[in-house]
């Protein structure tokens, strides 16, 4: 069949409208690069350019040297994003396995219990008084209290599912435990599902700031998106000891966002895969 | 039929025991949930109390509806719900449509490399966080340098004052969530679009259908389920602002409140503002949470009813 004029001037347009759309989505990145290397006095000047008029590695010498405060909010992003997503997926896991197993008594009242909290909450206040009465000003004020994500265990649970029982039935004439068949048998045939609920868990971690607004109080433990927070509103408050005159005061704001984003940014298109999978994964019902 | 290995486990407790291994594995997920999620809702009832420091949530003395009678009867409340539910319909009527537009135009590229670097570059803005969008946001709308106001002047307009003018931002917030999450939610749509049947495109294809006709008659139906579950999904959020969002976005800003101020922003607000106003703000949370789930309860039913798969 030919193509119809009509098809041709419908694909002109589609492909045109997808490359414009895909340049929304690049270009104001660019600004930001070309603000964080920019000189801080022509920036002030000229404002925001797509390359930078007068580039400068200023910006990035200041955060990285001054106070220690730059590095050490990446260590706690670290800390936050790898303890995090250990303690997340592990636990959901846990709770995901039994949920599988179709014979287990009592399975029907721990779904209903888990899928109950993502229809209700009880709201800010009262989770904040909660989990405030645990933790004070530390980062296990946000690992802790996430460690269960009913999400992330359903999409595990529905993998289970789909894995043959038989394996789990042969494993167990040999007399493995539970603990033995999953860790053996199921971990490894999850690889998949396992390592997207990892990389989901690990990309909400880092780019989290409400858990670190809420409960973490002192500087030298913020981690790096509620650093760039901070230093938005004002930069003058977290580097209050250095004096103004050596502070880029503008150009370090677009340095430390480049800093925050540049890692998810760099790993994304190598992870897409799993990401995508994931997605798709979580659609398969019983 | 399957011979079972043992025949233990007729008996209810004795299959519950010979299982303990398996509940052992619910533990963690369970007191997590227990501690943070279902104490909390436990903690509601500060929203029938005064609350006092000094006795805690469950010690601070009752006083019925009137945190409710107190914030249902300010202006202020009313101001907030207006601005989340309009923020929340913006969403509805552009936000949701946008990713279906947006996997449709894709689907009909032939082109697979092309597909595939489109798909990769929309998919970014999804995993950087809102304080990096709230930048970026800044980054046109500076009223000095910003990109938006550099233009205006070239052209030989006056600047606008963008952080000073209220009118602008619940549309602002949509286009920025957009912006943020239109890629990301056409993940969903292509993938039940590839599993629409290849022979139902065939028959349409003898029966002369043109690729708008396949389009209208094969895919839109072909991804159905997964429109009316994203739409449910879609409507219990009009009640439930995205505070993170908001909040990067805005910030404490009392000037921009008029438009921006949201029922999160607000409790968030009050959780700082000291204990006083805490049961009030509890109130608020209890109100916004059980709205949302009538919300998505009637819109689940509304889509049954439609002979659909809803949610549950």
């Amino acid at each position: 069949m030919k193509p119809t004029k009509s098809r041709i001037a419908f694909n002109i347009f589609n492909y045109t409208a997808l490359t414009l759309l895909t340049l929304v989505f690049v270009v104001p990145y660019i600004y930001i690069i070309s603000a964080s290397f920019s000189d801080e006095i022509t920036f002030v000047k000229n404002g925001f350019t797509f390359l930078p008029v007068k580039w400068s590695l200023e910006a990035y010498h200041f955060l990285l040297t001054t106070d220690d405060q730059m590095l050490r909010s990446i260590g706690n992003s670290l800390i936050l994003t790898i303890g995090g997503t250990l303690v997340t997926t592990t636990v959901s896991m846990l709770y995901a396995y039994p949920l599988s197993k179709k014979y287990l008594r009592g399975r029907k009242f721990f779904s209903v219990y888990m899928i109950f909290t993502m229809l209700f909450s009880g709201g800010l206040i009262p989770y904040f008084l909660t989990v405030s009465e645990f933790f004070d000003d530390s980062l296990l004020a946000i690992i802790i209290p996430g460690a269960m994500a009913p999400y992330y265990a359903i999409l595990m649970r529905n993998y289970f599912l789909s894995i043959p029982s038989g394996l789990e039935e042969a494993a167990k004439i040999d007399g493995a435990t539970d603990f033995q068949i999953l860790r053996k048998i199921y971990v490894p045939l999850s690889l998949p599902v396992i390592v997207t609920v990892a990389l989901f868990a690990a990309v909400s971690n880092w780019n989290n700031f409400v858990g670190p607004m809420l409960f973490i109080t002192s500087p030298e433990k913020y981690p790096l998106q509620y650093l760039i927070q901070q230093l938005l509103d004002d930069v003058s408050g977290i580097y209050a000891s250095a004096s103004d005159a050596i502070i880029p005061q503008q150009t370090l704001k677009y340095a430390s966002v480049i800093l925050g984003s540049m890692p998810m940014i760099l790993l994304y298109p190598f992870l897409q895969k799993f990401y995508i999978n994931g997605m798709v994964m979580g659609g398969v019902k019983e | 039929m399957k011979q079972r290995p043992k025949r233990l486990g007729t008996n209810r407790t004795l299959s519950v025991l010979r299982n303990w291994r398996l509940y052992i594995m619910f533990l963690p997920g369970f007191l997590c949930l227990f501690m943070f999620s279902y104490i909390p809702m436990y903690g509601l009832q500060l929203a029938f109390k005064e609350y006092s420091p000094r006795y805690g949530i469950t010690g601070s003395e009752w006083n019925n509806f009137e945190n409710f009678i107190y914030t249902l009867g300010s202006e202020g409340f009313w101001e907030m719900a207006g601005n989340t539910l309009s923020i929340g319909m913006l969403k509805i009527i552009f936000a949701f449509p946008s990713s279906i537009i947006l996997a449709l135009m894709l689907n009909e590229v032939f082109c697979k490399r092309f597909k595939k670097v489109v798909q990769t570059i929309a998919n970014l803005p999804y995993f950087i966080s809102w304080v990096i969008v709230s930048s970026i946001v800044y980054m046109f709308l500076a009223k000095d340098g910003g990109v938006f106001n550099k233009i205006i002047v070239d052209l030989g307009g006056e600047p606008v004052f963008w952080y000073a003018e209220p009118k602008w931002w619940q549309g602002i917030i949509t286009i920025s969530g957009i912006w943020k999450n239109v890629g990301w939610g056409t993940i969903v749509f292509l993938s039940a679009i590839t599993n629409i049947n290849p022979d139902l495109y065939e028959a349409a294809k003898v029966d002369g259908a043109s690729r708008l006709h396949q389009c209208i008659h094969v895919t839109i139906p072909g991804i159905m389920p997964a429109i009316t579950m994203t739409f449910i999904l879609c409507v219990a959020g009009i009640v439930k602002d995205d505070f993170e969002h908001i909040y990067a976005l805005v910030g404490d800003s009392s000037i921009l409140s008029e438009t921006t101020e949201v029922l999160g922003t607000w409790v968030y607000k009050t959780l700082h503002g000291g204990f006083r106003g805490w049961g009030d703000a509890t109130a608020v949370g209890l109100v916004q949470s059980v709205a949302g789930a009538i919300l998505m309860a009637a819109s689940n039913w509304l889509v049954k009813r439609q002979g659909q798969e809803g949610l549950w």
